[in-house]
């Protein structure tokens, strides 16, 4: 690492002041958990690193009137994960949670972190894109809000504006009669993040005859970015769980998804897992939908 | 720039250790205590069983270790430190042009810079069995990641700056990356001694195989092949250098092999023998990543040059791309047998990567040539080993030095065997492992063989198992899509290096004070073995184990007795430290003689008591009485047992006694992914006496998670020279939640004759049937035998023809998922 400046910021408008003024050369750290790695390794450079870490207005986990659930950018995954909100409104953010390494990162990473980081491998964006989250931030404009969807661009890049913060993700009201799931593959059960391959699912279906009314799926390790996938999502509309749909999701990953092979896997395994693991998650989420108790 | 501070000696440093352990003595005195009262069974009196072998006694180090007060190399400091960092080589095989270090001399904090043209030619080359190897690149690298230039300077960061303005002109050679193509006619040769690019070859012929091949009724054969592993210590090489006021080069070092680093320093500072000291500091994980040349030699001549302490530590990636691996292996095995199930003839046809430099290659290959086969009787038997260079880092000694990745081909085709004839795994192995009295293909005879028992400890828990997931699967109680399996395999492992002697020494003194300490050559490597060497020396002297402490790992205090490797220590040192008592007894009771005026032969050391003429004395209390005369006892011991193997013929003595074990694993694999999750293990071994049964079962349990490692997902990837996973993050290293919910070790304890008190060696070989077992138990669940090591994921899918986009298309599924586990 090298000496680089350094200031503390306490509220999101001095952040958003200090950001606009550093320039270029600012750069964000929040629960710096990958940025840590990435400076050690000299992959980044930071000239003046702006520490937001201490902004308690960025910590909340709240459920708004409206019934929004609204996850400050700095909450931590262990928050998350131990959040009664969180736990009433989105299991499936608990689910994920619990699949992010062991405590000591979860302590310490924050959920912003990792969709600012935009790391194809990250737990949170997965979930967030089944969701159908909105990234809400902070600019010299004052606030913009940008559907999570559009918000994965390219390795490593997100739509967030170098001159902006992201404040909080919000997480919009999950119709009733709904399930959700989260499954992550991976090599071994010690905190593997480099290799995994993970899926969320967000289904809902009729009371009546049981067909999916709407759902929402997020893909991780199998891509440059996060991905969501439309075109599955609405194949499965108006279907329920059967050999065919299942066979006609999986030939749908094959040419949907363009995973990258690496040192463990080839990109054919990779989508191989992912069909696997979207079809077991989209099942667990239907049981989970039609069994009611554990709706949501 | 002299610092004309004092400088403390090595002697602080050990003394600092000597420190600790005495602290921890005192707590120790009344745990062993506890232990000892609560080990002494009604029929296990203090006078007919002994008193400290076998005992479960805590290890003497992990006081220190678990209160984070442990002194490793990298934790020491001294005033007017400087660190050290090299400049290694981006090129796999290229001709050095010209290193331009014009910049690095300028930039801040830096003392001195060292290139190998300092250094005379002659002193230049190291190594533990050939100096062949650079301390720093001369003319030519050999591999990438080769060092070529050490800085040192204020800071770590400092140096490593410099390093980084290094300018080094390379022009590329020809490289190459596989023995196969090494050893092609007319292919570039890597080493000017190496023809044909060979570091070794090996032919070893018993009996007569075609004849055997060709009455067999089952003939097996198959190609397998194991990647490149790398030890995975947590702790780095690191090592402290510096020139005392006295003039004596000191070298800390966490290492195996103090001796080794001793006598190659006195070649290449050209000091004298006594003007070298180096002491072992505690080690964090060794696993024969420590017994070659890393920072010892660049960081005692920087500090030679600067008169300054010089620090260095590897980084974690340096690790895995400059210090040595596990070899690289492709091998045609050949198996025939009767349709009794009786083995006949086998045949293997080896080829190995052995990296730019020699290193341990030769040593690994003549263990695997006289462990093939093993532990099974097998009348006829050809073997050919040849280990070629290529560019990449050398390949050198790693627990068991290669012989799990022959028990991985001979296991598997055991298994497969047994099920082609249809008898279980382990009556396979019942009907053809070793027995007192069997002749190795070296000739040897064997004695005090514990194999069977091993088995017949593990049979009653497969015959159950077996039956009970028969009901599982039956009864679909299992999750769809998801199979179990139970794998069997066995292992025997010689003792000691392979067909050469190796003597092991120990010294026993006594303090007036009544302590005494015994000189073991063979340093403890985190394995506990100076507990192991307490223990042994309580016993033979019968006096409490509180009174001792072993000073082991000082190159100075000790002989050179050989690494702490290839399972040696316990029997070995352990042996020395038996010869050692008997002298110390003798020339003990002697003086006590003198002093009280009687016969020597009335007087005897007796349960911490010493009885002169029937009349019992506190021990220190006699030591008290010879106060005057204990600075001249020294019990001394040798142990050196006849071992030799003659090369050309391969016959001979291979090694003093060996052990054995049985491992039965069961694995659950996903039929859809091809991901295997180890869930039960059972271990039996037979590794004579157990000395001390809870470090016993540290070390097999440890060698069964490193095996499984090695089974499932360890692995180094290499493109055109670079390793292109050198992190953990990407280096698939077993973690605690990989450590399957049961496991259990089992001790038969064969009384080994020649053993001190009986015990063999045991830790080093607890790796080897892992890979064999979990590959039987793959095939028992799910029907394929996979063929290399690591047993990925998606190598099964293949092999079960279930992957392939298309094939993944028709995997149906059955009845609802539930939820995971
Ligand atoms: C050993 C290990 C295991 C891991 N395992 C997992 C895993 O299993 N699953 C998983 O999902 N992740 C995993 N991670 C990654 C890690 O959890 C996330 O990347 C982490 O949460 C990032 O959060 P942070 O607060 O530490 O971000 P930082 O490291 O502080 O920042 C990351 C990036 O985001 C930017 N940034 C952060 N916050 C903001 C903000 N509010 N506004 C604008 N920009 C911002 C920073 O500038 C930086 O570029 C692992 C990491 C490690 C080291």
């Amino acid at each position: 690492m090298t000496a680089c400046l350094y200031t503390r910021l306490d509220t999101v408008d001095d952040a958003v002041q200090c950001l606009a003024s550093a320039g270029e050369d600012g750069h964000v750290i929040a629960g710096g958990v990958a940025l840590g790695i990435l400076m050690n390794e000299r992959l980044v450079k930071p000239v003046h690193l702006l520490d937001i870490s201490r902004i308690d207005a960025l910590k909340r986990i709240e459920v708004t009137a409206e019934g929004v659930l609204s996850i400050g950018a700095l909450a931590t995954h262990q928050e998350v994960l131990t959040s009664a909100a969180v736990a009433a409104t989105c299991p499936l953010l608990i689910e994920m949670s619990s699949e992010i390494a062991c405590e000591r990162i979860r302590n310490r990473g924050t959920i912003g972190g990792s969709i600012c980081l935009g790391d194809p491998q990250g737990d949170p964006p997965v979930a967030l894109l089944a969701l159908d989250a909105v990234v809400r931030a902070a600019g010299p404009q004052g606030l913009r809000d940008i559907p999570i969807r559009t918000f994965f661009q390219d390795v490593y890049t997100t739509a967030l504006q170098s001159d902006e913060i992201l404040q909080e993700i919000r997480i919009p009201r999950i119709p009733d009669g709904g399930g959700m799931a989260y499954h992550k593959f991976s090599a071994r059960r010690a905190m593997d993040y480099a290799t995994t391959v993970s899926a969320a699912v967000q289904l809902a279906c009729d009371p009546d005859d049981g067909r999916i009314i709407n759902a929402g799926l997020g893909l991780g390790g199998v891509g440059v970015t996060p991905v969501w996938s439309k075109a599955i999502a609405d194949g499965l509309l108006n279907a329920t769980p059967c050999p065919e749909i299942f066979a006609w999701m999986r030939k749908m990953v094959h040419e949907e998804l363009s995973p990258i092979g690496d040192h463990l896997y080839s990109a054919d395994y990779k989508s191989h897992v992912a069909a696997v693991i979207l079809r077991r998650a989209t099942e667990r989420a239907y049981n989970r939908a039609v069994a009611g108790s554990d709706r949501r | 720039m002299a610092s004309d501070k004092k400088q403390p000696d090595g002697q602080k440093f050990a003394l600092e250790s000597a420190k600790q352990q005495a602290l921890w003595q005192r707590e120790f005195q009344q745990i062993v205590a506890d232990v000892q009262g609560q080990a002494l069974g009604p029929n296990w009196t203090a006078n007919s069983s002994p008193r400290n072998i076998g005992l479960p006694l805590p290890r003497n180090d992990v006081l220190y270790k678990v209160r984070g007060t442990a002194r490793y190399a990298a934790n020491i400091s001294m005033d007017g430190m400087l660190y050290g960092r090299f400049v290694r080589s981006q090129e796999p095989h290229a001709r050095i042009l010209n290193i331009d270090v014009s910049a690095a001399t300028q930039a801040p904090g830096v003392h001195a810079i060292l290139t190998a043209d300092e250094i005379p030619q002659d002193r230049l080359l190291v190594g533990t069995h050939d100096n062949d190897t650079p301390i720093l690149a001369k003319d030519r690298v050999r591999y990438v990641g080769e060092p070529i230039v050490a800085i040192v300077a204020e800071s770590v960061e400092q140096a490593q700056q410099a390093c980084d303005l290094v300018e080094v002109e390379y022009e590329s050679l020809p490289v190459i990356f596989t023995p196969e193509e090494a050893i092609i006619v007319g292919a570039y040769q890597i080493d000017a001694e190496a023809e044909g690019n060979i570091i070794t070859e090996h032919r070893h012929d018993v009996g007569d195989v075609d004849a055997a091949f060709a009455a067999a009724d089952i003939v097996l054969e198959n190609t397998f092949t194991t990647e490149p592993i790398d030890h995975c210590f947590l702790e780095a090489q690191a090592g402290l250098a510096f020139v005392d006021s006295g003039g004596t080069l000191n070298l800390l070092v966490s290492t195996q092999y103090p001796h080794f680093h001793h006598e190659q320093l006195a070649r290449v500072t050209g000091l004298p023998m006594e003007k070298i000291r180096v002491i072992q500091t505690v080690v964090g994980g060794a696993f024969g990543g420590k017994i070659d040349d890393t920072i010892e030699c660049a960081s005692c001549l920087l500090a030679l040059k600067t008169s300054r302490p010089v620090s260095m530590t590897l980084t974690r990636e340096e690790v895995f791309i400059a210090t040595t691996k596990r070899h690289r292996l492709k091998f045609r095995q050949k198996l025939a047998a009767t349709k009794e199930g009786h083995l006949t003839a086998l045949e293997l046809d080896i080829l190995c990567d052995g990296g730019a430099y020699r290193s341990y290659s030769r040593v690994v290959a003549g263990r695997c040539v006289v462990h093939a086969g093993m532990p099974y009787r097998f009348p006829n038997l050809r073997v050919h080993f040849m280990t070629a260079f290529t560019n990449h880092v050398p390949s050198g000694s790693m627990r068991s030095f290669g012989v799990v990745k022959m028990a991985f081909a001979l296991e598997s085709h055991l298994t497969e065997l047994a099920a082609k004839i249809g008898i279980s795994p382990i009556e396979i192995r019942k009907r053809n492992g070793f027995v007192d009295g069997d002749v190795i293909s070296t000739g040897q005879v064997l004695q005090d063989v514990g194999l069977l028992k091993t088995l017949a400890e593990i049979e009653p828990i497969y015959e159950r198992r077996k039956r009970e997931l028969a009901g599982v699967h039956g009864q679909g109680q299992m999750n769809p899509g998801r199979k179990r399996g139970l794998g069997v395999a066995c292992l025997g492992y010689g003792i000691g290096y392979s067909g050469i002697r190796n003597p092991s020494t120990a010294r026993l003194a006594v303090s007036a004070d009544g302590f005494v300490t015994a000189f073991c050559g063979t340093p403890d490597i985190g394995t506990g073995s100076d507990m192991a060497l307490t223990q042994i020396a309580a016993e033979a002297l019968d006096i409490d184990l509180g009174r001792l402490r072993v000073v082991s790992g000082d190159s100075t205090k000790t002989d050179d007795s050989g690494p702490t490797s290839a399972s040696r220590t316990t029997y070995f040192s352990g042996n020395a430290v038996c010869l050692a008592s008997e002298d110390f007894k003798r020339q003990f009771c002697t003086a006590v003689a003198e002093k009280t005026g009687c016969l020597p032969a009335q007087v005897r050391i007796d349960n911490d008591r010493v009885i002169v003429q029937n009349e019992p004395l506190a021990f220190e209390q006699a030591c008290r009485l010879i106060a005057d005369d204990v600075d001249a006892i020294v019990g001394y011991g040798k142990f050196d047992p006849d071992i030799e193997i003659d090369i050309s013929t391969y016959q001979g003595n291979a090694y003093p006694t060996y052990t054995y074990g049985t491992h039965l694993v069961e694995i659950e694999v996903d039929e859809e992914l091809g991901s295997v999750d180890v869930v039960r293990y059972w271990a039996a071994h037979d590794g004579g006496v157990i000395v001390n049964p809870i470090g016993a079962e540290g070390q097999v349990e440890g060698g069964i998670v490193q095996g499984l490692g090695m089974a499932l997902w360890e692995k180094i990837v290499r493109q055109e020279g670079f390793i292109v996973n050198p992190h953990y993050r990407d280096y698939l290293l077993p973690g605690a939640m990989d450590i399957p919910g049961e496991l259990s070790v089992w001790f038969v304890e064969t009384y080994d004759r020649t053993g001190p008190f009986g015990a063999k060696g045991l830790a080093e070989a607890s790796i080897i049937p892992t890979p064999g077992a979990i590959a039987g138990a793959i095939s028992n669940a799910v029907g394929v035998w996979p063929r290399g090591i690591p047993m990925e994921s998606e190598k099964i899918l293949e092999l079960m023809g279930h992957y392939s986009a298309d094939a993944a298309k028709s995997a149906t599924v059955k009845g609802q998922p539930r939820e995971p586990r």
